[in-house]
């Protein structure tokens, strides 16, 4: 799991990576529902006059604020859990699309724990984070993993692949 | 490293890169001109667009740098052997008759069928003799047998 990289065992490994995920995108999911659901139809009611506008303006700022620490969140967890590209637009998106955070959230979570219960069995830890990068030593090069470390990711069983 | 730079999936990834980081910084040039002329909050975002690009360049190299280089975790990697199998399905297994696993209704029923086929019924009280019934396989043998019987004395 995480420990074929030391990098990777850092702030708590890949669980600690999904529960800040988690905070994050629940955080911003409320905030992102709340602008959308409660704010502009207040700043709507209120033909965008000030008193009426303040859900929006506020609840609004700290999401767009939270959204960035959110995104970072993201890109952390699906490094470590090795996220394809489509993945992490999914996430990126739940941020963006109201109430889709609660499902992204729960998909994701599933995913993660289903690869943490492999163990030993689940894919090699992140191929590359940039906080990784820059604080790695320059002649230190991470090995490759071996093929045999390869599993199945998400379905909870590992496979051997035929050539 | 022609695998990490110039595979497909390296293309799709540098194509996102040049539209969504210009994109986010000329959203953020619009929010400069925004707060310039007035807008508080645009100030805000103004610093948030520049963010989300910078973002888009860290996401962009995670993704070139994951050494997953074609090897797709989703997906076991599939040879097809046959056109007409999946490679999924499991091969038929050769028939293996366990006389131990019968029932004794099945037991039972498969001895009839053996006294039906030897040309002869069961001996029950209505037939104490076990003689075939007829339209069966064995009336033929009735009838002969009752010829012999006739002509015999």
């Amino acid at each position: 799991m995480s420990g074929s990289s030391p990098r990777l065992s850092s702030l708590g490994g890949t669980a600690g990576a999904l529960a800040r995920y988690r905070v994050m995108a629940i955080t911003v999911g409320v905030g992102l529902a709340t602008v959308c659901f409660v704010g502009i139809p207040l700043q709507l009611v209120g033909h965008n006059n000030w008193p009426w506008t303040a859900v929006v303006e506020i609840v609004g700022t700290l999401h767009g604020f939270l959204y960035i620490v959110y995104l970072v969140s993201c890109l952390d967890l699906a490094a470590r859990a090795r996220f394809k590209a489509v993945q992490l637009l999914g996430m990126v998106c739940s941020g963006l699309v109201p109430l889709l955070a609660f499902y992204m959230e729960h998909r994701v979570t599933l995913r993660v724990k289903a690869q943490l219960a492999l163990g030993a069995d689940a894919p090699p830890g992140p191929a590359a984070t940039v906080w990784g990068a820059l604080l790695a030593k320059p002649g230190r090069r991470r090995p490759s993993p071996p093929q045999s470390e390869i599993g199945l990711m998400g379905t909870g069983a590992p496979t051997s692949h035929t050539a | 490293m022609r695998n990490r730079w110039l595979s497909r999936r390296a293309f799709v990834l540098h194509f996102l890169l040049v539209t969504v980081v210009p994109g986010c910084l000329v959203a953020g040039w619009w929010q400069v001109n925004r707060a310039l002329s007035g807008n508080l909050l645009s100030y805000f975002y103004s610093i948030e667009w520049p963010i989300f690009a910078l973002l888009g360049v860290v996401a962009w190299w995670q993704l070139i740098h994951d050494e997953r280089h074609g090897t797709d975790f989703e997906k076991p990697q599939k040879v097809r052997r046959s056109l007409l199998h999946r490679d999924d399905e499991v091969p038929p297994q050769p028939l293996v008759w366990d006389k131990a696993l019968e029932s004794p209704e099945l037991m039972a029923y498969n001895e009839y069928l053996r006294t039906l086929a030897s040309g002869r019924a069961r001996k029950t009280w209505r037939n104490p003799r076990g003689l075939p019934f007829a339209g069966t396989a064995g009336a033929a043998g009735i009838g002969a047998r009752a010829a012999q019987s006739v002509t015999d004395p």
